[in-house]
């Protein structure tokens, strides 16, 4: 993967052919007017520019025909609906917060005939929420994850993404996000089991699942029996109370 | 990939970080209904040619799906022939020839693909990297509006037209196998194809951005002025270039010039061009006047923070100022409603309650408070769509100004004195492209 820092980039084609074909993500907030013609604009090729607003409009709905893209936002972190592509499917999010953000990302390759020659998908963790800032002025932490083509990125931390996005969305009944989701697993079982090179993520899990996990990681590298964590965030009565966790 | 923090990236906002006062969509109206499918970056006719004789040679070697599918197939399939022949142009400059790379697009990319070539003395194939995307900003991306515009080619399937096919044809071809020629056309499989040093030479010579022999020339000028407004306004530039010579930069009193010659012209009196060009004039003193008074504010509120508003509308500089914005609005205003060509006023609507508010305000404190209303409107999408951006500037307790830091201004703006404009025409591009094709005269060397 290209060495760009930049967070847009890392939703743009993997490589000249490949063209988007499903776009899932989850968020806090999101900027609807970013999205669709910046992000979405930039991850399908948009040519026409916003200036010439009826040529883009044009473009973009010819583009979102052979492509699926969903959108499952936390309702209160959305100010306000604005005007959308119709194609797009956005799913509010009301009853627990959603505070992820994952963005499941697939492309196709096609023959001349149209038969499907070959598909890449990318995950992309991260901090970042759905809008300008997020994307061009906050400092925000990512990692993007590529699977299928030579990449051997372990296939778990797929379906865990996959399985998260599913239960996130389970209340909202989308037929379209349901099908995405059959057609990224669908894909993702087609790949070896994989395995993390040196400096990739080996896991992914939720927030509550944090320090059972490290605590399984820091078990398998360490002989050391027993691990404090302490977290800065617990002020006690007399100054700060460390949140500890006992880690063995 | 460990995690990484990522990169600040403000620029590519969407139109409101570069439009605060919401004049582009006025101004693309206007600018298309001047010269339609021009761009401020199609620089180079030749690409034109090129284009077309790569187009062609992918139609004879393959099979192309119909509609929508065979356009994107035929869009990619061009690519490969576009890097060979930047191969071609680079060496071409190498070979002395003046500026045979000059707005090539991917320059760099190609030149260290010649230079390497050269070094490992390995035979020059398209198989490089040309730009980041090649498919969005090299030829493809950049002229294929043109190449639409010129009747080059059709809308809906990329397929050459017969003007097309005629131009392709005088474009000179690299000198390939048949085989090759096939490969060519397949960005899959284009990388078998390779040529000697010799043969790219030879074709470098023939096929660079400034060789195009009087022919092909010819009917790049045909592709230019196929449009009746592009005919019309390169009939007006001629004429203008005959009495007092071209500008080289545009400003109000070069479009009056303009507009002048269009008058002369039977075809653009009946397009309504000269009409077009009134409109751009308007528009543009509307739209400078209340931009300085909107940059005024925030250079205002960057060097006075915690000031009252109150006390810079006491200056001299700053009522003259927002007169101008009244004055000019009064006349935006007048021109519409007079207007009796239904897409100028269509063009400029969305501008239209702005210049009524700024028409109707009787204090040079209600100019501001209405140029702020529109720059928040604006902001916040309702103007061209969308959820809330930040303001560049604002009221703080409704007395001081306060821009946000990344629109700060160390330095007032200049007065709206209507001789400048706020927006490129795309002008100047087209005269390059017609001087090109000697369409219009060649400029001596020495003189740009």
């Amino acid at each position: 993967m290209d060495k760009s820092r930049r967070l847009i980039d890392t939703y743009l084609p993997p490589a000249e052919g490949f063209v988007l074909e499903s776009f899932v993500a989850t968020t806090y907030q999101v900027d609807f007017e970013f999205f669709e013609e910046q992000l979405l604009a930039a991850a399908l090729g948009v040519r026409s520019p916003t200036s010439r607003m009826r040529a883009f409009r044009s473009e973009l709905e010819r583009r979102l025909q052979t492509t699926d893209a969903s959108v499952l936002y936390d309702l209160r972190g959305c100010e306000r609906l604005a005007r959308l592509s119709p194609r797009i499917d956005l799913i509010p999010i009301f009853g627990r917060k959603l505070h992820s953000k994952i963005s499941l990302l697939m492309w196709v390759r096609r023959e001349p005939d149209g038969s499907v020659r070959d598909r890449l998908m990318r995950l992309i963790v991260g901090s970042a929420n759905l809008t300008p800032q997020g994307f061009r002025e906050n400092y925000e932490c990512i990692v993007p994850m590529d699977f299928g083509g030579r990449s051997r990125s372990p296939r778990e931390v797929l379906n865990t993404a996959i399985d998260m996005v599913r239960r996130i969305g389970a209340e909202s009944e989308s037929p379209q996000l349901k099908r995405q989701l059959e057609l990224f697993q669908t894909q993702a079982d087609t790949l070896a089991d994989g395995e993390p090179a040196e400096d990739d993520p080996a896991v992914l899990v939720s927030a509550n699942e944090v320090v059972p996990q490290m605590g399984k990681s820091w078990a398998e590298v360490s002989d050391v029996p027993r691990k404090n964590l302490q977290s800065s965030r617990r002020s006690g009565r007399r100054g700060r109370r460390p949140l500890t966790h006992s880690v063995t | 990939m460990l995690p990484f923090l990522t990169a600040y990236d403000p620029l590519g906002g969407s139109s409101g970080s570069i439009d605060p006062l919401g004049a582009l969509q006025a101004y693309g109206a206007l600018a298309e209904m001047l010269l339609p499918g021009v761009t401020t970056i199609t620089t180079r006719s030749r690409y034109l040619s090129m284009l077309c004789a790569a187009l062609a040679n992918a139609e004879k070697h393959r099979r192309f799906l119909p509609g929508a599918s065979g356009l994107e197939q035929r869009r990619r399939a061009v690519e490969p022939f576009e890097r060979m022949w930047a191969l071609a142009c680079v060496a071409a400059l190498d070979q002395g020839i003046r500026l045979a790379a000059d707005g090539l697009r991917g320059v760099r990319d190609a030149t260290k693909a010649y230079n390497d070539f050269t070094r490992r003395s390995k035979r020059p194939t398209p198989d490089f990297k040309m730009l980041k995307y090649q498919s969005r900003t090299g030829a493809v991306g950049t002229y294929w509006t043109a190449l639409i515009g010129g009747e080059l080619v059709l809308d809906d399937t990329g397929a050459l037209s017969s003007e097309g096919l005629e131009l392709a044809r005088e474009f000179p071809l690299p000198k390939l196998a048949e085989k090759d020629c096939k490969r060519l056309a397949d960005p899959e499989m284009a990388h078998h194809v390779s040529m000697e040093f010799d043969d790219l030479d030879e074709w470098a010579e023939e096929s660079n951005l400034v060789a195009a022999r009087r022919d092909e020339r010819e009917q790049l000028g045909d592709a230019l002025t196929a449009d009746d407004r592009r005919d019309c306004i390169a009939r007006a530039l001629l004429q203008m270039e005959k009495s007092e010579g071209l500008p080289e930069t545009w400003d109000a009193k070069s479009l009056e010039r303009l507009r002048g010659e269009l008058n002369s012209v039977e075809r653009a009196v009946n397009l309504g061009l000269p009409a077009v060009v009134d409109a751009i004039l308007i528009t543009e003193r509307f739209h400078e006047a209340v931009l300085a008074v909107f940059h005024t504010l925030r250079w205002w509120g960057t060097q006075h923070a915690g000031q009252s508003v109150e006390d810079l509308l006491k200056e001299e500089g700053v009522r003259r100022a927002t007169d101008r914005c009244r004055e000019t609005a009064q006349i935006f205003r007048q021109f519409r409603e007079s207007c009796d060509q239904i897409a100028i006023r269509d063009a400029v609507h969305s501008l239209t309650s702005f210049a009524y508010a700024i028409d109707h305000a009787t204090s040079a404190r209600l100019v501001v408070d209405r140029i702020l209303h529109r720059h928040r409107q604006v902001q916040s999408g309702k103007i061209n769509g969308g959820v809330p951006k930040r303001d560049w500037v604002s009221y703080d307790n409704g007395k001081a100004l306060r821009p946000s830091p990344r629109f700060q201004l160390k330095k007032p703006a200049p007065y709206a004195a209507g001789k400048s404009l706020t927006h490129p025409y795309r002008l100047e591009p087209f005269i390059h492209m017609l001087r090109e094709n000697d369409v219009l005269p060649r400029l001596k060397r020495g003189v740009r």
